[in-house]
């Protein structure tokens, strides 16, 4: 079975090469390609000088963009598991196998890394979790199944689910929309209690300011995600 | 309710319906589609009390009311104008870019067959 690790990368100098040592040490049958969104800072010539396998994107597309090169790339070398993970120190490699092990014995098309099934590890800000809570509300309404950690940046899907976003996936917040759309076309979801810790450096890329046209779009967007079934 | 409000809110729900099927059918964006649907939501809130526009008229010193939601009208389609103008700008530039990387990588390509 082929296995590989998605890393999209933006501005992640400080925490990239150790999130690739990361990989390697405690996953090390999961391939992994490193996506640089079109860095500003040196991340990329860190990446060539740590000789890191990255996709090089001549343009910034964001984190849903980076992360659908990645699986267009999965798709056309044949991997039947592919793993979203940050690049910024915030997931833990040592989770991977068992949610490879997960995802075969459930028969499920996602697994996700939840921060808040066992309320372990770094549970994020405030604001953010009232967004959270607000989403797991959504979800439920929409969907009838309970996702406790929607917008987590650690998940893993089978090749089906791979081909199908490489050929749709939201270009902003992608995370939660994608999981509503999964859910309404009767994909099966599943959830995987891991701890996070805090980012290692840089800087995140959703802002307080944003968060409020955040709640806003990806509502809308989960609400027509559901509508199009 | 005058006849008129029920239109325009006929109108505006239509516009929602055809606009949410669009970005269902992917034939736009729901990035760009959110000030259509922001106007849409305004619109309606305005249908539904005209009080409000007639109490604005009334604060910025404009005599007839439907001057106001003429000149409502025209502020808030210059604005989507100009978020369409730096969403325009942001492309071009995209379009540059990828242009240009695509002209090096072709010579890259063109340089390392000769080699063989």
């Amino acid at each position: 079975m082929k296995k590989l690790v998605i890393i999209p990368c933006y501005n992640e100098r400080e925490s990239i090469v150790n999130t690739v040592r990361d990989i390697k040490e405690h996953a090390p049958e999961f391939d992994y390609i490193v996506v640089n969104d079109c860095s500003t800072d040196d991340t990329l010539d860190i990446c060539r000088e740590a000789g890191i396998h990255t996709l090089k994107l001549p343009v910034n597309l964001g984190i849903g963009g980076a992360v659908q090169a990645g699986y267009i790339y999965g798709v056309r070398n044949g991997y039947d598991i592919a793993v979203q993970f940050d690049g910024d120190g915030q997931h833990s490699a040592k989770y991977l196998e068992e949610m490879v092990s997960t995802l075969e014995r459930e028969g499920a098309d996602m697994v996700i890394g939840s921060r808040f099934i066992a309320h372990e590890g770094f549970q994020s800000s405030g604001l953010r979790r009232i967004g959270i809570k607000h989403f797991n509300m959504l979800i439920k309404l929409l969907t009838g199944k309970r996702i406790t950690d929607p917008t987590s940046g650690m998940r893993m899907i089978n090749r089906d689910t791979m081909i199908f976003f490489s050929k749709e996936y939201p270009k902003d917040y992608p995370e939660p929309e994608s999981v509503v759309r999964l859910l309404s076309l009767k994909k099966k979801v599943v959830e995987l209690p891991v701890k996070m810790n805090e980012r290692q450096g840089g800087v995140s890329s959703i802002s307080a300011m944003k968060s409020v046209y955040y709640m806003i779009k990806v509502t809308l967007a989960m609400l027509i995600a559901r509508l199009r079934g | 309710m005058y006849t008129l409000q029920i239109v325009i809110a006929a109108i505006l729900l239509i516009w929602l319906i055809v606009i949410v099927g669009n970005i269902k059918k992917k034939k736009i964006d729901l990035r760009y589609a959110l000030a259509w649907i922001a106007l849409i939501f305004v619109g309606i809130i305005l249908d539904i009390f005209p009080g409000i526009l007639g109490a604005l008229a009334d604060l910025i010193g404009i005599e007839i009311p439907s001057n106001m939601i003429f000149m409502a009208a025209i502020i808030l389609l210059l604005v989507l104008v100009y978020s369409l103008t730096a969403t325009v700008s942001r492309l071009s530039d995209k379009v540059k870019k990828l242009t240009q990387e695509l002209a090096i990588l072709r010579d890259d390509t063109f340089e390392q067959n000769k080699d063989k």
